[in-house]
C-alpha cells in the first residue's frame, strides 16, 4: 500500500461559525463534514457529482461536496442544511417542503433545500422555468419534481416570512 | 473501487507563477489541478493514476 501523505488542517466557517478539521488534502470535503465536523445532514448520493445530494454553498455558490477537495475548503465559507433554519425556526423553503410533500425520502431534500435556497438568493422572484433550472443538478427519484418546484413557489410567495 | 485517498497529495500554491515554478523545479512530480470535477469522479472510480498534484 502506498505511504500515506500528512494529513493537513483546514480553517474555514460552516454556518457562520468558525471551524478547524484535520483531513487528507484530497479526501472529499463531504466526509468532512459528516465525519469531522459530524454534520451528517449533507447526504452522500451517487458520489460523483451527478445527483447534487451532496450539494452545499461554498463562497455563495452551490457545489457538490463530494467534488471538493477538502484542502480547497480552506478560508471558505460554507453553508450546510443545518445552517438554513435561523434559531431552531424552519426557513420559509423547508416550511412549504413539509406543507406541500416536497420532501419523501428524504436524501435528497438537503442538496435541493440548499439549491433551493440558492436561487432564490440569486432570483428573489424566479419564474417556473428558473426553478426547474435551478434544481436540474439535483435528482430526486421520489416525487415527480412537482411538488419540489410547488413547494419553491409556495416559499418564494411567501418572502415576507422571515428567512 | 474507491482510491486509497490517503496516498495522494495535492497542494496550493499561492499563484500560477509559484505553480509553475515548483513544476519547473520539480518536474515530472506535479500536475496542475484546476477545480477537481473530473479528477475527483475518477479518484473516486480508483482511476487517477498520478498522485501528486498543484491546485491553480
Amino acid at each position: 500500500m502506498p505511504e500515506p501523505v500528512r494529513k493537513i488542517r483546514v480553517h474555514c466557517t460552516v454556518n457562520g461559525g468558525p471551524v478547524a478539521f484535520e483531513a487528507y488534502p484530497m479526501s472529499r470535503l463531504l466526509d468532512a463534514l459528516r465525519e469531522e465536523l459530524k454534520l451528517t445532514g449533507t447526504k452522500e448520493g451517487c458520489g460523483e457529482g451527478e445527483c447534487g445530494a451532496c450539494a452545499v454553498e461554498m463562497n455563495g455558490d452551490l457545489v457538490n461536496s463530494c467534488l471538493v477537495p477538502a484542502l480547497h475548503a480552506e478560508g471558505a465559507n460554507i453553508r450546510t442544511i443545518e445552517g438554513v433554519a435561523r434559531a431552531g425556526v424552519l426557513d420559509a423553503l423547508q416550511q412549504s417542503f413539509l406543507e406541500h410533500g416536497g420532501a419523501q425520502c428524504g436524501i435528497c431534500t438537503p442538496g435541493m433545500i440548499l439549491a433551493a435556497v440558492n436561487l432564490l438568493e440569486r432570483h428573489p422572484q424566479p419564474t417556473e422555468l428558473q426553478i426547474r433550472e435551478g434544481l436540474a443538478g439535483n435528482l430526486c427519484r421520489c416525487t415527480g419534481y412537482i411538488k419540489i418546484f410547488e413547494s419553491v413557489l409556495d416559499a418564494y410567495r411567501k418572502q415576507g416570512l422571515p428567512r | 473501487m474507491r482510491a486509497y485517498v490517503p496516498a495522494y497529495e495535492i497542494q496550493a500554491p499561492p499563484d500560477l507563477p509559484a505553480a509553475l515554478d515548483r513544476m519547473a523545479r520539480e518536474p515530472h512530480t506535479w500536475k496542475p489541478f484546476a477545480g477537481g470535477t473530473d479528477l475527483m469522479v475518477l479518484l473516486e472510480a480508483g482511476k487517477l493514476p498520478h498522485r501528486r498534484y498543484l491546485s491553480i
